[in-house]
């Protein structure tokens, strides 16, 4: 059995008097591509510098790749690349001597002809050969995201923790840094946060969701899409009132969100309950005066479970 | 490539000083060769200055040359090295760019170190370059000086107390001159270890430029109370250089030794001080 990419228990992390982690429990499988999402504030950068041993716990426990990142921090680190939020690199330096310098710290580098071609290699893979001799002051903000991806990925790491790569990013930046962790994917574990939760849904397959330093979800994207079943979506048309106050009288049915479209309406029904499922079709069909169009089982958009989530937690 | 195991357990035994030398290298860079340049540059402006208009006087003695171009050497030098140093620790912090480099497989203290070292050599070279460059101008002043009766019997007839200003200034011998740049390299040291314990523990980078400045100042204000100069202190070598630039003996061992084992000291402190840093 292989051993989990992250895993931390009860991690706690107080800044004198702001409790940034309350207990965070979570776990990243080696292969993955795990989005961390969350809102400000919610303890994400906390967390991953826990992880690289920028900061550490006030008490929980956190692994990396099976490395205790306070006992064995040093381990640890030679098998993770890191990108930062708001990557800062000596400015006087060129892109490819910030490259080097960081291949140079890692134990075992290669040397000469080979560190120059192991260099070359990364910042073509970063998409900037062209720009491999600029001085890091002259870089814009994208180009120095992918020159943080490009020294991350020096050390040929088992784990790349990416914090917010795709802040402040044009468009353009923003595709070209997805295609980017999905080709680091295929070699290594991506664990990185994000506030965008459309990139989450086209290049994850894992979701952590944190809010006031704890994980809200934590699962598969389709774990975390399905994971309330009991939204019905339900297109409807004719004389709804009738069936509406008859479904509100159920102790049964949660929430019911209406919108009208003409003489359409769309129904979001929530069901409390496991067997609720049972009683609405038959109950939906028996009234006389509306016709049931559509009826299926509401799609979820990531957004929808973020909000719920997140939205719910906020008001700790 | 050594296997994964094999640099990890190469990791392991590195400890505190895993990735020095890579991190040497790119301290080294801050210092090499523009600073190191500048700092050479400026240490030959002082002499010149001093020694330009020197020639252009009747009085062609050794001793206020010496002594105007050490001390305003020292204090070019100090204050400089307060400069130079007081953002290395601090400043990359205030940066992120110690963020950056702490989370690559290096140890902590391997950073104080690397930059202290980078500092020892820049300064080692801009002490001596200088130094030695100015020591042939030194001995052509001597000489002329020494020849100057004129000016002896003048200073004798005036009955002015020669050795200390006079014309009889001993040159000290290449030897001692050596071991009085290595004290002075030592006193710069010194002040390059107080700086990174000074990032490593103060917060703010004007609290750190002011008190490396004024401990700096204090260095070298105290060469000139007796009962410091005499003693194992960063302060007794200031004095040392100073006698030695008068034609005086100087004991150069105890003071040096006492400052090499303060700036040990300072070094350790910044490393372990660094160490528990949470870079937020």
């Amino acid at each position: 059995m292989t051993v989990p990419a992250v895993e931390i228990r009860q991690l706690k992390k107080r800044y004198r008097k702001v409790e940034a982690l309350r207990g965070l429990d979570l776990t990243v499988d080696q292969g993955s591509v795990c989005g961390f999402l969350g809102p400000n504030g919610a303890g994400k950068t906390t967390t991953m510098k826990i992880l690289m041993g920028l900061i550490r716990s006030s008490s929980g426990w956190a692994a990396v790749l099976g490395d205790d990142v306070r006992d064995a921090s040093l381990q640890a680190r030679a098998r993770v690349g890191y990108l930062p939020q708001d990557p800062v690199f000596p400015s006087s330096q060129t892109v490819r001597s910030v490259v080097a310098s960081v291949a140079r710290l890692y134990p075992g580098h290669p040397r000469g002809s080979e560190l120059r071609r192991r260099v070359d290699d990364l910042i073509d893979r970063v998409g900037m050969t062209d720009k491999a001799r600029r001085r890091v002051r002259g870089l814009s903000g994208g180009e120095r995201q992918r020159l943080g991806v490009a020294q991350a990925l020096v050390g040929d790491p088992d784990l790349v923790i990416l914090d917010e790569p795709s802040a402040g990013l044009d468009p353009m930046g923003r595709r070209n840094m997805l295609a980017l962790i999905e080709e680091i994917s295929s070699q290594a574990t991506v664990f990185y946060s994000t506030h965008i939760l459309d990139d989450v849904e086209r290049i994850s397959d894992t979701v952590v969701m944190i809010s006031g330093g704890r994980a809200v979800a934590h699962g598969s994207l389709d774990e975390i899409l399905t994971v309330s079943e009991s939204d019905y979506a339900v297109r409807i048309r004719g004389e709804t009132s009738g069936i509406h106050d008859r479904l509100r009288a159920e102790p049964w049915v949660g929430n019911i969100d209406i919108r009208r479209y003409a003489e359409i309406e769309d129904w979001r029904i929530r069901l409390v309950g496991d067997s609720a499922a049972d009683r609405l079709v038959p109950l939906l069909v028996s009234d006389g005066a509306c016709d049931v169009i559509e009826f299926h089982l509401s799609d979820r958009r990531l957004e929808d479970a973020y909000l719920e989530l997140v939205g719910a937690d906020d008001g700790d | 490539m050594m296997t994964e195991a094999a640099a990890l357990d190469r990791i392991t035994r590195a400890g505190p000083f895993r990735g020095f030398p890579g991190l040497l290298g790119v301290e080294l860079r801050v210092w090499f060769p523009w600073r190191v340049l500048f700092l050479i540059v400026a240490g030959l402006s002082v002499f010149a200055l001093i020694y330009v208009p020197w020639r252009g006087f009747e009085v062609n003695q050794l001793g206020p040359l010496m002594i105007w171009f050490l001390t305003f050497w020292i204090m070019m030098l100090l204050v400089s090295t307060v400069a130079l140093t007081e953002g290395a620790v601090l400043g990359e912090i205030e940066r992120g760019t110690a963020s950056w480099l702490v989370a690559m497989p290096i140890a902590r203290p391997a950073v104080i170190l690397a930059k202290f070292a980078a500092a020892a050599m820049g300064l080692a070279v801009t002490v001596f370059v200088p130094g030695a460059a100015a020591y042939p101008v030194l001995a052509d002043a001597s000489e002329r000086g020494i020849t100057d009766f004129s000016v002896q019997e003048v200073f004798e007839l005036a009955e002015i107390p020669i050795g200390q200003w006079g014309a009889y200034t001993r040159l000290p011998s290449w030897g001692t001159y050596v071991a009085m740049l290595l004290s002075l390299w030592a006193l710069l040291v010194f002040v390059a270890a107080l700086m990174m314990f000074l990032g490593s523990v103060v917060r703010s980078r004007t609290a750190v430029f002011g008190l490396g400045l004024g401990a700096a100042g204090i260095v070298f204000a105290s060469a000139f109370i007796p009962g410091l100069a005499s003693s194992a202190t960063p302060a007794g070598i200031a004095r040392a250089v100073i006698d030695i630039a008068q034609g005086k003996e100087a004991a150069l061992m105890a003071p040096v030794m006492g400052t090499l084992l303060a700036s040990g000291a300072a070094l350790v402190l910044a490393m372990w001080s660094f160490n528990r840093r949470e870079l937020t």
